[in-house]
Order: structure tokens, then C-alpha cells, then sequence
């Protein structure tokens, strides 16, 4: 009966760490930040061309 | 254990907290002024872009550059300002209690002020004694009036902002030990940023440019006026933006059915915006000669301090979501975004300005490196720029936060009917601004010129060749201006439903429940005098040389050029 509980509790615990998850933001911030670097190479290029 | 991000299921600590009714008059005179100088400058905007694409002409009578300067008079300062003011005066009351009769008079004496500034500069600009656009750089000369109606639209927001600022320390005061509430946090540290900032503005206007508009001196230090321009134009668009993070951080997440990520991280956030988004105005200058290297070089460093901040906004609020949507039942790498209230206008606006402001931070980074700015300096990138960032990312949230924010202050309801037309008015905007933006950027990129009115370059070819492109044209821009006018006659629309006949009832202030590490708050994070004093050594060390050296080594001084543009 204990192990029972137990075993759910530490179900539920896995359930509520999942909610906590963050995958989706690092695959956004790295989104951004490969955004960013590419738009300041693509000006930084035309800078090099018209010099 | 780890706590429910929900706030559904967060136990209620004390009753929903409402705006004062006296506290919501105020709030709501600010909102009515800012929305009327909305319209008058939308439709300014409309006939200067027709105008700049050479399909109208504008009449004898009203310039170019009057109309130029009247759009961004009203809708970058005037518009922004008062809500912005309405917005604090309605958020301080619902987190932090009524204001005391004393403070808000004084709210009231700052709302009078500023408005007789508003006039008076309005005046000049319709008497077309003042077009010398909202950056009213020298040599172009106003009308001493202008300048003074200036003056004063800055001291009335430095009063009112006295009284939010005491009503916010009273709390704390009140409250020892206690971190104080989020929005109060907020509001202080960007009105302290604006009253720090102001200095500069007030500084050039009432030392330079009145006396010379009064001929009391024949001529002015431009280099030095410019410079003191800058050192309040650029945290002037920290004073735009950090009351639209502030519906990011706070509305948002209760809009979503969530709480805020992190208070501390935000907390941080916002400490960093004082401290690092005023020592950097010369990155406006990279162009300018009269600053050494070294003190542009220094300030540029310091720009891109001012980033990290902004980065961190951007991961709190997608954390935010991420972790609000996978509680309500979102699972995998991304659909949990199904779970957000797409159809939700106080969501939606600011959303898609949270998404419009990634290419505009992007953009932002690249004006403000030293040789990227060689390329796209005084084109029409910048115009792109601006129109992104205060233009998209702070109106669209200002835009979302007019469908509660109104019906709170005037005791009416946010009806079906209306939400449809905010998301009709938020596609537009977004259409309308993504052809006229996204047009502007790339003629800048060819060498399009900014601030000037229709022109062929006398039928230059490289010029001609410049606006012959399919989106990159005339047209492109001239049809986003259209959309963009529509967009905002809709709005006023809207605005005008939401103050005077929408249904009379009950609506939220949304606002976050305390984040989970509110109790952990750094006190650190709240020792002000701390952060002001690391703020004025970090804009003593960035412009004492360098303003030193352009007063005792002033470039010759310059008479007025007041004729060039009428």
C-alpha cells in the first residue's frame, strides 16, 4: 500500500518537474541569438563590399 | 516542491485589488490626450508618407516638414508620455492603495503643466514656427514658445512623476523588510531613468536653445547641443519601452492564466536599464565628428551592456509562457504555445510586438556598431528602426493594454464585438507596418536618405534605381502608410467605444500573482540609493571628457537656420 503511494508521488513529482520544462525557451533564445548574428554579418557585409 | 505556475491554483492572499475612482480620473485624463494627439498624428503621418512618395502634394499652406514634425511630436512624446503616465497612475493605485489627496494633486498639478507645454509646442508647430522635427535639432531654430512648451511638458512629467515615485516610497516606508510590489519597482526606476535623462534635455533647451530663440546669443554649440539631446533621446527610448516590458512582466502572464517566471530576474532587468541605457547616446553620434574614438568606442561598449537586459526580458517572458502552457496541458517541444489565448487581444497585441521587437533589437545592434552605422546612418534604415521598435513593439502593447486598461478606469466592460476589432486593428497595424518598415529598411540599405521630403535627386539613375525594386519602393511604403492609417482610425475607434459607450461592469487590472521567489527578493536589489549613485558615476565617467572638450574646445558657433525647411 505504501510502496503504492509512493509510487505515485513520485509520478506526480515527475509530472509537475515536466511542467517546469524550458526546452521550447533554449530553442527560442538560440533562435534569437542566431538571428542577431546573422542580420550583423549580412550589414557588416555590405560594409566590406562598399569599402 | 515545485510550486503550480497557474493562477487558478494559487491560494487568494487578499482580495482583487481595484484603481481608486479618483486615482482612475486621473489615469483617465492622461489616456483621453494621449489617444486624441494619436489621431491627429496618424493622420499626420499618412499625408507626409503620401507626400514623400510623391503621390499627393500637399498644399500651399501646410510643409512638408511641418507635418513631419507634427507626426512625430505627437504620436513619439505626446502619445507615449500620457499613456504611460495613465498607465502608472492606474497600476500604482491597484497594487500600492490610493494615492494620498496630497500626491494626487500633485499628479493633477503634473497632468496641467504638461499639458499647457503640449499646447503651446503644438501651437508653434501649426503656426509652422516650429518644424524642425521632434528632435529639434540645432541650427534649425523654433520659436522661443516651442522651446518653452517644451521646458515645460518636461518639468510637469518630472512633477507627476514626483508623485508616483513618493506615493511608491511611501509603501516601502510603510512596509519594512517587505519587497515592495513589482509594478511600483518598475514604474520607479524607469521615472527615475526619465528625471535623470530629462537633466540633459532640460540642460540644452533652457541653457542653449531658449536664449538663442530669444536672441539673447547669435549663435549655439551644436556638437554640444546634439550631444545633450542624445543623452536623453536615447534613454527616452528606455522610458517607451520599459512601461511596455512592464505589461510583459505583469498583464501578460495573469492575461495568460500564469504568474511571472522570476521577480528577482526581472527586478534585475530593470536595475540594468538605469544603470546602462543613458551612458550611451554617442552611439547616435558614431557619424559626428567633434568625439573621439575612444569616448565612442566607450559608450558603444556600454550600448551593448544595455542588450543584456533585453535578453533577459526575452527569456523570462517565453519562460513564462512555456511554463504556463505545458501546465495547462501543453506537451512536446513546442505545442504547448497552442495553449495560449491566441484569440485574446490584451495577449495578441503585445505578442506580435514581442515578435516585431526581434528584428528590431537585431536592428538596433547593427545602428549601433561602429561601422554598420556607416552604412545605414540618416537613411531611411533608421526610419524602419524607429517605427519598429517604438512604432510596433511599444504601441502594439499599448495598443493590447488600452482593451483592460480603459474599461478599468471608466467602469466598463471589454466586449466580444470589441476584442474582434482589436484583433482586426492589431493584423493591420502588423501588415501595414511590415510593408512600410520592412520597405524603409531595405531602401536604407541601398543609401535612401532620411528627413527629406519627395525628391528624384535630379534624376539620378543610382537614385531612381534605389526605389525600383517590387517591394522596395515608393508604393510598398506609401500602401503600408494606408493600412497603417486605417489600422489607427480603427483604434481611436476603439478607443473611443471602450471610454464612453461600451457596457457599464466590472474588469480586471490583470497582474501577475507574486512570482515563486518573491519571498528571496536580494534586498540589494532594492537599495536605490545604490543604483543611482553606480547610474551618475557611469554618465559622469562616460561624458564629463568629452562635454568638457566641447565646451573649452567648442567648434565655432552656429547663427540660426530657421528658413531651410518651412
Amino acid at each position: 500500500m505504501s510502496r503504492t503511494v509512493l509510487k505515485t508521488q513520485q509520478h506526480q513529482q515527475l509530472k509537475q518537474e515536466d511542467h517546469s520544462s524550458l526546452k521550447g525557451t533554449l530553442v527560442f533564445v538560440m533562435f534569437v541569438g542566431a538571428f542577431i548574428f546573422v542580420s550583423w554579418f549580412a550589414v557588416f557585409y555590405l560594409f566590406l563590399i562598399r569599402t | 516542491m515545485l510550486q503550480s505556475n497557474l493562477a487558478y491554483k494559487l491560494p487568494l492572499t487578499e482580495e482583487p485589488a481595484h484603481v481608486a475612482s479618483k486615482d482612475a480620473k486621473l489615469s483617465f485624463v492622461h489616456v483621453v490626450v494621449a489617444f486624441f494627439a494619436f489621431l491627429i498624428g496618424i493622420l499626420g503621418g499618412l499625408l507626409q508618407g503620401l507626400a514623400r512618395g510623391g503621390i499627393i502634394e500637399l498644399p500651399a499652406w501646410l510643409g512638408y516638414y511641418q507635418i513631419l514634425t507634427a507626426h512625430g511630436v505627437l504620436l513619439a512624446l505626446v502619445f507615449t508620455t500620457y499613456l504611460i503616465f495613465g498607465f502608472f497612475f492606474a497600476g500604482m493605485s491597484r497594487t500600492h492603495g490610493a494615492f494620498s489627496d496630497r500626491l494626487r494633486k500633485m499628479g493633477w498639478a503634473g497632468f496641467i503643466i504638461t499639458t499647457i507645454g503640449t499646447l503651446m509646442a503644438a501651437s508653434m508647430i501649426i503656426a509652422n514656427e516650429a518644424s524642425v522635427l521632434y528632435t529639434f535639432y540645432a541650427p534649425l531654430q523654433a520659436h522661443y514658445i516651442f522651446y518653452s512648451g517644451l521646458a515645460l511638458f518636461v518639468v510637469g512629467t518630472w512633477v507627476a512623476g514626483a508623485a508616483i515615485m513618493a506615493h511608491y516610497f511611501q509603501w516601502k516606508k510603510e512596509h519594512p523588510g517587505e519587497p515592495t510590489p513589482l509594478f511600483g519597482f518598475m514604474a520607479t526606476a524607469t521615472l527615475i531613468l526619465w528625471v535623470v535623462a530629462g537633466l540633459g534635455v532640460a540642460a540644452t533647451v533652457l541653457g542653449q536653445m531658449l536664449p538663442w530663440a530669444l536672441g539673447m546669443t547669435d549663435e549655439i554649440n551644436v556638437l554640444l547641443s546634439r550631444t545633450l539631446f542624445w543623452y536623453f533621446g536615447h534613454p527616452l527610448v528606455y522610458f517607451w519601452i520599459m512601461p511596455a516590458y512592464m505589461v510583459w512582466y505583469l498583464v501578460i502572464p495573469k492575461v495568460i492564466g500564469g504568474r511571472l517566471f522570476s521577480g528577482s530576474l526581472a527586478r534585475l532587468a530593470f536595475i540594468l536599464f538605469l544603470l546602462f541605457s543613458i551612458p550611451v547616446g554617442f552611439h547616435h553620434q558614431l557619424m559626428e565628428a567633434g568625439i573621439t574614438e575612444f569616448w565612442k568606442y566607450i559608450q558603444t561598449v556600454l550600448t551593448f551592456v544595455v542588450v543584456v537586459p533585453s535578453l533577459l526580458t526575452a527569456f523570462s517572458i517565453f519562460a513564462t509562457f512555456e511554463q504556463t502552457g505545458r501546465e495547462q496541458g501543453g506537451k512536446g517541444l513546442f505545442s504547448w504555445i497552442k495553449k495560449l489565448p491566441w484569440g485574446d487581444v490584451r495577449f495578441f497585441a503585445p505578442f506580435m510586438g514581442m515578435l516585431v521587437f526581434i528584428p528590431a533589437g537585431a536592428g538596433g545592434l547593427i545602428n549601433a556598431s561602429f561601422q554598420l552605422n556607416a552604412v545605414v546612418h540618416n537613411t531611411l534604415w533608421v526610419v524602419g528602426h524607429f517605427h519598429l521598435t517604438v512604432g510596433t513593439t511599444v504601441i502594439l502593447t499599448f495598443f493590447g493594454m488600452a482593451f483592460w486598461l480603459i474599461p478599468v478606469i471608466t467602469g466598463r466592460r471589454l466586449t466580444k464585438s470589441m476584442n474582434r476589432s482589436g484583433m482586426v486593428t492589431t493584423w493591420l497595424w502588423t501588415i501595414g507596418m511590415f510593408l512600410m518598415s520592412g520597405a524603409m529598411h531595405i531602401l536604407g540599405l541601398f543609401g535612401a536618405p532620411r528627413r527629406t521630403a519627395y525628391t528624384t535627386y535630379q534624376d539620378h539613375p543610382q537614385a531612381m534605381s534605389w526605389f525600383e525594386g517590387i517591394f522596395a519602393s515608393h508604393i510598398t511604403v506609401a500602401i503600408g502608410g494606408v493600412i497603417l492609417t486605417a489600422a489607427g482610425i480603427l483604434m481611436f475607434y476603439n478607443f473611443i467605444y471602450l471610454a464612453w459607450f461600451a457596457p457599464k461592469g466590472e474588469t480586471e487590472f490583470p497582474m501577475t500573482p507574486d512570482p515563486d521567489d518573491t519571498p528571496h527578493t536580494p534586498a540589494l536589489l532594492e537599495n536605490w540609493k545604490l543604483w543611482i549613485g553606480i547610474a551618475v558615476v557611469l554618465i559622469l565617467f562616460a561624458y564629463t571628457i568629452p562635454i568638457y572638450d566641447m565646451i573649452v574646445n567648442a567648434p565655432p558657433g552656429s547663427p540660426a537656420f530657421n528658413n531651410l525647411i518651412r
